[in-house]
C-alpha cells in the first residue's frame, strides 16, 4: 500500500473516528441562576429608543425604561407604568396623566412632568424614524406639564389607538440627564446609541458590538424587584451554533431558530418550546399602479390563484394561519365573518378573460433574496400564476435596494411582511389603505379608494370603540372584495427555552421582546 | 532610502485618493437609500427627507464628494448611518479583533508556510511533498464557510474542546488597554484572560492560516527548486558543508524575495478570508461590521472600512519592500 494511499485511509478512519465521539455532557458551563443568557443571531445597532425602529433592537432597550403606560401581561389592554392613572376629555383629544412619585432615572435624575415632556421634545425634535408614530397628531406644541406630577397631552386630532400607541418603545421615557452628554447639537444622540437613561428594570452595563450585550438590573427601580441579576445577550449569528448551545444548557432560551432545528430539539430533555399565534401578517403587494393590477378583476383573479394551504405547508411546515382579511386574528376588530379567498383556478382564469386578459401577461415579483421565506413563497406563486397565464419574474434585490424600490412604486408585485407598532387594528388599516399613506408608509399597493379614505379616517378619530368595530367590519369587506394585497398568513411564533426558565409571558404585541423583569430560574 | 521612503509615500496618498474616489462612486451609486432604512417603516415622507437632508443625500454627487474630503482632511470619517456613532469610534471599537485574528493567522502562515515549503522542495515527489501539496491545494478549494462549519462542529459541537464563537469566555472581562487580548493579557500578566483569549483564537485562525497557506508554500517550493539547482548550491556542497547549512544558510536566504513579496500579497487575501471567518465565528471584527454596513448602504462607515483596509494593505507591502534590502543587502533603494 503506497503513502498517499495510507493518508486516505487514515484521513477516513479519523473523520469516522471523530462523528462516533459522544457529545460532551456540558452543565459545566451552565449560566448561574440569576443570570439569563439570551442567544440572538442578529446584533443591535443603536441603543437609543427614540431612534431606533428595530424590534430586535427592542429587546434590549425595553426593558432598560419605562412608559407612561404598559400592556397588561399577555394581553393588547393598557395599564398604568409611570403614570398611576389618567383621565380622557370627550372629544378623545385630551389626554391628563397623574404621574408616579419618588421615581429616579438610572443616572439619579429625579422623574417628573418636566422630564416626561423633555423626554417627547426630544423625541419629536430628532425627527427620527421613531417619531413617525404620532405624525401630524402629537408635537411638543401638545404637551403641558400642568404641575410635578401632572401632565397634559392635547392631540391635533381625535387618534383612538393613542394610549395603546404610548406602550411602545418610540413612547420611553429617557432622562433630561442625557443632554449632559451632547456632542455638536446631537441631542445626546452617539451617548444613548451605547448607553441607557430611563427608569426601568434593567439597565445597560456592558455592550461588546458584535458579541455581547449585558443588561444589570437596575438596584433603584421602583416597581418590583426582577428575579435576575442579569440578562446577557449573546450574539450567535448562525443558528445551528445556537441551537446546539440551547440543548447543552450554555443559553437559557434562543431566537431566530429555523422549524427544523426548533423540531430536532424540542423533545430534548431540559428544553421547553413555546408556541402561539403572532401578528406577523404577511402578505403580497399589489402595485396598482401597474396596468394591469390597476384592474379589480385582476387582482381577485390573482387572489383566487393563489394555494394558501400549499404556501402555509410548504413555507411554514403548516406552522401559520391563512388571513382573513387584513386585520390579524387575535386583534379587536378582526372580523370572523369576512371572506376569504381559496385556491379555485377556473375562477381565476374566468376573471382574468373578463379583464380581457385571456391570454395573461408577465408581472415581476419583487423579493429580497435574503429572506428564505420570501424565496420560497415567490416559486410557489410563480407556479401558481402560470396554471392562469400570469408569468411571474422573481426579481431579487438587497433590502436597501427592495425598500427604495418599494417606496418609488418600481415593481409590479412584492412580498412583505408587517408587524403591529401599537396594539390596535388601525395599524392594519389606516397604514395599508389611506392613498396618502403610498409605499414604504404603509399602503404598499398604492391603492387609492376615496370611500376607503374616509372610513380608514373616520375609525381613527371615533371615540366610540362599538362604532370603531363597525367601522372596521366595512374597511375589511372592501379590502377583501377589491383584494387589495394577496392576504397570506400569520405565522405561529416559536422560542425555545431551557426547562428550568420560569414566568415567561408571551405578548404578541412584544415579538422578540421577553418579558426579562417577570422571568426566573429554577434552581 | 529617505528619497526611497519620500516616492512611496506620495505614491501611497495618490493610491489612497484612487481608492477613495472610485469607492465613493461605486457605493454611491448601487440604488437604495439608506434615508429609508434608518426612518423606518413607519416614518412620514418629510421626516424621510429631513433624514436625507441631515445625512446630505440630496446633494449632487460630487458636492457629498468634495464635503466627505473636508471632513476628512480634518480626521473625521462621519457619522455611522447604522449605529448614529462616529466611524472613527465604530473602527477603533472593531479593529483590534480583526487585527489579532490577521497578525496570528499571518504568524501561522510564515511559521508553517515556510518551512512545509522547503520541506516540499528538500523532498520533492516524496511523502512530505505531497502531504504539503495536499495542504496546500485543499486550502485555496475548499470553501471558507464550509471548512468553518466543520471545524466548529468537530472542535465545538461534537469534541467540546474549543469554544465556537466570540473572543473571551462568558464570565471573563476584557481589559481596556489595546483591545488585543492577548497582548493586553499578558501585560497585565492575566493568565485566565490569556487561555481564554487563545483558546477563542484557535479555531479562527486555524482556519484563516490554513486557506492562506497556500500561495506561501508553493512559492517557497518552487523558488527553493529554482536555487537548489544553481551552480553556487553545487558549489557549497562540493566544499563539504553540512545539508542544512546549504538549505538554510545559502538557498533559503535566496528564496525569501519572492517569498516576502508573496507574504504581503496573503496580507490581502487574509484581509478577504476575514470577511467570512468573523462571520461564521461571530469575531466581532472589522470584517464582521463592514458586512453589517454593506446591507444597511451605510456609506460613511463602508468608506470608512475602505479606508483603513487600504492602509493597512499598503503599509504592509510597503514593509515588504523595506524588509527587501533586509534581507539581501544588494538591493539599493535609490
Amino acid at each position: 500500500m503506497s503513502a498517499s494511499r495510507w493518508f486516505r485511509v487514515l484521513a477516513v478512519l479519523a473523520v469516522l473516528g471523530l462523528l462516533g465521539v459522544p457529545r460532551p455532557a456540558g452543565s459545566a458551563q451552565a449560566p448561574p441562576q440569576d443570570v439569563l443568557i439570551f442567544g440572538a443571531t442578529s446584533d443591535v445597532e443603536t441603543m437609543d429608543p427614540q431612534v431606533s425602529v428595530d424590534n430586535i433592537a427592542w429587546r434590549a432597550i425595553y426593558y432598560c425604561y419605562d412608559r407612561l403606560v404598559q400592556l397588561k401581561g399577555g394581553t393588547t389592554e393598557v395599564a398604568p407604568q409611570l403614570a398611576e392613572s389618567w383621565t380622557v376629555s370627550p372629544d378623545g383629544k385630551t389626554f391628563t396623566f397623574r404621574l408616579r412619585s419618588g421615581v429616579k432615572f438610572i443616572d439619579g435624575t429625579p422623574f417628573d412632568a418636566q422630564a416626561v415632556a423633555a423626554s417627547f421634545g426630544r423625541l419629536f425634535k430628532m425627527g427620527k424614524g421613531a417619531a413617525g408614530l404620532w405624525d401630524g397628531i402629537l408635537d411638543p406644541g401638545g404637551i403641558t406639564v400642568v404641575n410635578p406630577s401632572t401632565i397634559r397631552f392635547t392631540l391635533k386630532t381625535p387618534f383612538a389607538p393613542f394610549l395603546g400607541s404610548l406602550a411602545t418603545d418610540q413612547a420611553s421615557i429617557v432622562s433630561p440627564g442625557v443632554m449632559k452628554h451632547e456632542t455638536a447639537g446631537d441631542l445626546g444622540q452617539a451617548w444613548l446609541a451605547g448607553h441607557t437613561a430611563g427608569t426601568g428594570p434593567f439597565y445597560l452595563k456592558e455592550w461588546r458590538r458584535g458579541e455581547r450585550i449585558v443588561l444589570e438590573r437596575n438596584p433603584n427601580y421602583w416597581g418590583p424587584k426582577p428575579a435576575l441579576r442579569q440578562v446577557i445577550i449573546r450574539n450567535i449569528p448562525d443558528a445551528a451554533v445556537l441551537r446546539d448551545l440551547l440543548e447543552r444548557g450554555e443559553v437559557d432560551m434562543g431566537e431566530v431558530l429555523t422549524d427544523d432545528q426548533i423540531d430536532a430539539i424540542k423533545d430534548k430533555p431540559g428544553i421547553r418550546v413555546f408556541e402561539a399565534p403572532s401578528f406577523l401578517a404577511t402578505y403580497i403587494y399589489l402595485n396598482n399602479r401597474n396596468r394591469y393590477l390597476e384592474n379589480v378583476k385582476v387582482r381577485q383573479a390573482i387572489s383566487y390563484a393563489i394555494d394558501y394551504q400549499g404556501i402555509i405547508r410548504g413555507v411554514r411546515k403548516g406552522r401559520a394561519v391563512q388571513m382573513r382579511g387584513p386585520i390579524p386574528q387575535g386583534m379587536a376588530g378582526h372580523d370572523k365573518t369576512v371572506f376569504q379567498y381559496t385556491r379555485d383556478v377556473a375562477r381565476a382564469r374566468r376573471l382574468l378573460a373578463e379583464a380581457g386578459h385571456p391570454q395573461g401577461f408577465e408581472l415581476g415579483l419583487l423579493i429580497d433574496p435574503g429572506v428564505r421565506e420570501w424565496a420560497d413563497i415567490a416559486t410557489i406563486v410563480q407556479a401558481n400564476l402560470a396554471e392562469i397565464g400570469i408569468r411571474v419574474k422573481i426579481e431579487g434585490y438587497a433590502r436597501p435596494t427592495m425598500r427604495a424600490k418599494l417606496d418609488k412604486a418600481d415593481f409590479d408585485m412584492a412580498t412583505g411582511f408587517w408587524t403591529p407598532d401599537y396594539p390596535d387594528a388601525d395599524m392594519f388599516t389606516w397604514f395599508w389603505f389611506y392613498s396618502k399613506n403610498g409605499g414604504l408608509a404603509g399602503n404598499r399597493s398604492f391603492y387609492s379608494n376615496p370611500r376607503m379614505d374616509e372610513l380608514v379616517v373616520a375609525q381613527r378619530q371615533e371615540p366610540d370603540p362599538a362604532k370603531r368595530m363597525q367601522l372596521f367590519r366595512q374597511i375589511q369587506k372592501i379590502a377583501v372584495d377589491d383584494a387589495v394585497y394577496v392576504y397570506l398568513y400569520q405565522p405561529v411564533y416559536r422560542i425555545a427555552m431551557r426547562s428550568r426558565v420560569q414566568g415567561y409571558v408571551y405578548n404578541p404585541m412584544l415579538l422578540f421582546m421577553p418579558n426579562f423583569s417577570g422571568i426566573s430560574k429554577a434552581p | 532610502m529617505t528619497r526611497f521612503l519620500a516616492r512611496r509615500l506620495l505614491l501611497q496618498v495618490l493610491v489612497f485618493a484612487g481608492v477613495l474616489v472610485l469607492t465613493f462612486l461605486i457605493s454611491h451609486s448601487v440604488p437604495g437609500d439608506p434615508a429609508l432604512l434608518r426612518a423606518g417603516p413607519r416614518a412620514s415622507p418629510e421626516i424621510i427627507a429631513q433624514l436625507r437632508h441631515d445625512m446630505g443625500l440630496d446633494r449632487p454627487l460630487p458636492v457629498q464628494l468634495w464635503l466627505y474630503l473636508r471632513e476628512l482632511v480634518r480626521g473625521d470619517l462621519g457619522l455611522s448611518v447604522r449605529t448614529q456613532r462616529p466611524v472613527l469610534q465604530d473602527i477603533a471599537e472593531h479593529f483590534p479583533a480583526t487585527f489579532e485574528l490577521t497578525t496570528a493567522a499571518l504568524l501561522v502562515v510564515v511559521l508553517v508556510g515556510i518551512p512545509l515549503g522547503v520541506l516540499s522542495a528538500v523532498q520533492k515527489d516524496r511523502f512530505p511533498d505531497h502531504l504539503s501539496r495536499i495542504i496546500a491545494i485543499s486550502g485555496v478549494s475548499l470553501p471558507v464557510f464550509w471548512l468553518g462549519l466543520m471545524l466548529i462542529y468537530i472542535f465545538f459541537v461534537r469534541l467540546g474542546w474549543l469554544p465556537g464563537t466570540g473572543r473571551l469566555d462568558m464570565g471573563v472581562e476584557p481589559p481596556s488597554l489595546t483591545g488585543l487580548y492577548v497582548l493586553d493579557a499578558l501585560l497585565i500578566r492575566d493568565w485566565a484572560l490569556l487561555g481564554s483569549a487563545l483558546r477563542h483564537l484557535f479555531l479562527p485562525v486555524l482556519l484563516l492560516s490554513y486557506v492562506s497557506l497556500a500561495p506561501v508554500v508553493r512559492m517557497v517550493r518552487s523558488s527553493m527548486l529554482e536555487i537548489l539547482g544553481q551552480d553556487y548550491i553545487r558549489t557549497a556542497r562540493a566544499k563539504g558543508l553540512a545539508e542544512r547549512v546549504v538549505i538554510y544558510r545559502h538557498a533559503l536566504r535566496n528564496a525569501l524575495i519572492p517569498t516576502l513579496t508573496i507574504v504581503g500579497l496573503a496580507y490581502g487575501t487574509l484581509l478577504q478570508g476575514a470577511v467570512v471567518t468573523e462571520t461564521i465565528f461571530a469575531w466581532p471584527g472589522m470584517a464582521y461590521y463592514a458586512v453589517g454596513s454593506m446591507t444597511y448602504l451605510d456609506y460613511p462607515a463602508v468608506m470608512g472600512i475602505t479606508l483603513v483596509s487600504a492602509l493597512i494593505y499598503s503599509t504592509v507591502n510597503l514593509l515588504v519592500d523595506l524588509l527587501y534590502g533586509v534581507v539581501d543587502p544588494r538591493i539599493r533603494y535609490d
